[in-house]
């Protein structure tokens, strides 16, 4: 269990964030706060900041938008060869049954939603870090997806990976033994906190 | 046919200089469309230039133009800098945004003036240098190379040191901000490289446009290079230079009832032609998808 507390982390809309919750290795970690109250900078910020003391892979709610005409196969390739402590895409599929052979010779560009996502986790996956914080993991999905990626979820959390997600829809959880957090506003300020 | 050695030489490395400069827009910026001419950083060596030749008109100093307008266009580097420094205080990224829109300001600003100053000097019998639209190595010297190697220098070391962080920037600026990579420091670095390699060309051999807009891409389109960011840097700026080149021993070579054709012309018209059937390419390639 690592313990996050911070005061005044950040700011949205000028009202300062403060950190005070818990993140368990052995549950699925669930962000939850209302539209717009900061949750996807709340990850941008913690993606830029050194608070962590854990390696932590991220995968966020933008797309893949590369200027040069990528395959994703390209995209591993890079990932393999610029970043440090990363698993081969033959072992990403072992590990965690994710099959992306369908998509390896697609532009990324021209990549659906849904595509997108699973080609994101990959990527996520490769990095191979202590940590794997998702937002929004799940949209786009079709209904067979969203049963891979909670395969993939509880295969993390079986390896003692701390597994961070934000997700609105309590039902693509309910199978997951989880720790709540909640950003939600108090008076002058926002707090990230322990929820039930 | 002749080969002037020293002057395919400085045509060679303005190629390496506009190609580079233009990749390095583009990917700094994520925008396909980004070039130095953007960014306002042609704008800004223009401006040296011209100050350049106001100064020494008005106290008649005898300093060849070329080299004071790169001492003028070092000077402006330190408000280039101030900036850009100002752009990305407290944020992780540049806002490119922002950059783009000052930049396209300035490049307006400094085409709308030069004219003016153009004709001001043109009506007051003053010398002016008319050339500067359609860069030329014609009116080459050997000590140019001085400032070239010293350029050159520059672009290797940051290649050396930041390539790894580009290609990770290529993919995305949140991908490669979620792997650590220090996004705000790689755009600037990447920026005032690409300051510098226009800079050193526009103040010496004049404006080549498009170059750097279209090679990137044409390179992109090359079998060898595609989507792989270190050929596209070292193979293909290699290939922008020798492109270069070889306008230069066409133009050199093969003159026009009598004078010779500015290379900044031609790759102006050619130019042009490519980025439209780019441009239209894309398009089509994206009605298909």
């Amino acid at each position: 269990m690592v313990s996050i507390q911070q005061k005044n982390f950040f700011t949205v809309n000028s009202t300062s964030v403060d950190l005070n919750f818990t993140l368990h290795q052995a549950k699925l970690n669930i962000l939850m706060g209302r539209n717009g109250i900061g949750k996807s900078t709340f990850f941008n910020r913690l993606k830029e900041s050194k608070i962590l003391d854990f390696s932590v892979a991220f995968m966020d709610q933008f797309p893949l938008c590369p200027i040069s005409e990528y395959q994703v196969q390209d995209l591993f390739q890079i990932i393999l060869e610029e970043c440090n402590g990363v698993i081969s895409q033959k072992e990403v599929e072992l590990r965690y049954d994710l099959k992306i052979d369908d998509l390896l010779l697609k532009n990324i560009n021209y990549l659906s939603g849904g595509e997108q996502q699973r080609v994101k986790l990959f990527c996520t996956l490769m990095l191979n870090r202590e940590a794997v914080f998702l937002d929004e993991p799940f949209q786009y999905l079709d209904v067979e997806s969203v049963m891979v990626f909670k395969n993939i979820f509880k295969n993390l959390i079986k390896e003692n990976k701390t597994v961070l997600i934000i997700e609105h829809d309590k039902s693509l959880i309910e199978e997951f033994d989880s720790h709540f957090i909640h950003m939600r506003e108090e008076r002058d300020k926002i707090e990230v906190i322990n929820g039930d | 046919m002749e080969i002037n050695s020293l002057r395919l030489l400085l045509a060679f490395f303005a190629g390496i200089f506009l190609t580079s400069s233009g990749s390095l827009s583009q990917n700094t910026t994520q925008n396909s469309l980004a070039s130095p001419s953007t960014l306002g950083f042609d704008a800004m060596a223009v401006f040296a230039v011209l100050v350049s030749h106001g100064l020494l008109t008005l106290f008649n100093l005898n300093i060849e133009l070329t080299h004071f307008s790169f001492l003028i266009f070092n000077a402006c580097f330190l408000l280039t800098f101030l900036c850009l420094k100002g752009i990305s205080l407290k944020s992780a990224q540049l806002d490119m945004k922002i950059i783009i829109l000052i930049g396209l300001g300035f490049n307006l600003f400094i085409g709308a003036i030069f004219s003016v100053v153009q004709f001001l000097f043109i009506a007051t019998n003053t010398k002016f240098p008319t050339g500067l639209w359609f860069g030329s190595f014609k009116f080459y010297q050997a000590i140019e190379l001085l400032p070239f190697i010293c350029v050159f220098l520059l672009l290797i070391i940051f290649l050396y040191k930041n390539l790894s962080s580009l290609r990770l920037i290529s993919i995305g600026i949140p991908f490669a901000k979620g792997v650590g990579v220090e996004v705000a420091k790689t755009q600037r670095r990447s920026l005032f490289v690409a300051y510098y390699l226009t800079g050193v060309v526009i103040c010496y051999f004049g404006v080549f446009s498009f170059i750097s807009l279209v090679f990137p891409h044409i390179l992109r389109l090359l079998p060898f290079i595609k989507s792989d960011m270190r050929k596209e840097f070292t193979i293909g700026a290699l290939i922008g230079g020798l492109i270069m080149m070889l306008l230069d021993f066409l133009v050199y070579n093969f003159d026009f009832y009598g004078a010779e054709l500015p290379v900044g012309m031609i790759s102006s018209v050619l130019g042009s032609f490519m980025l439209i059937s780019l441009l239209g390419r894309n398009y089509f390639k994206s009605l298909q998808k």
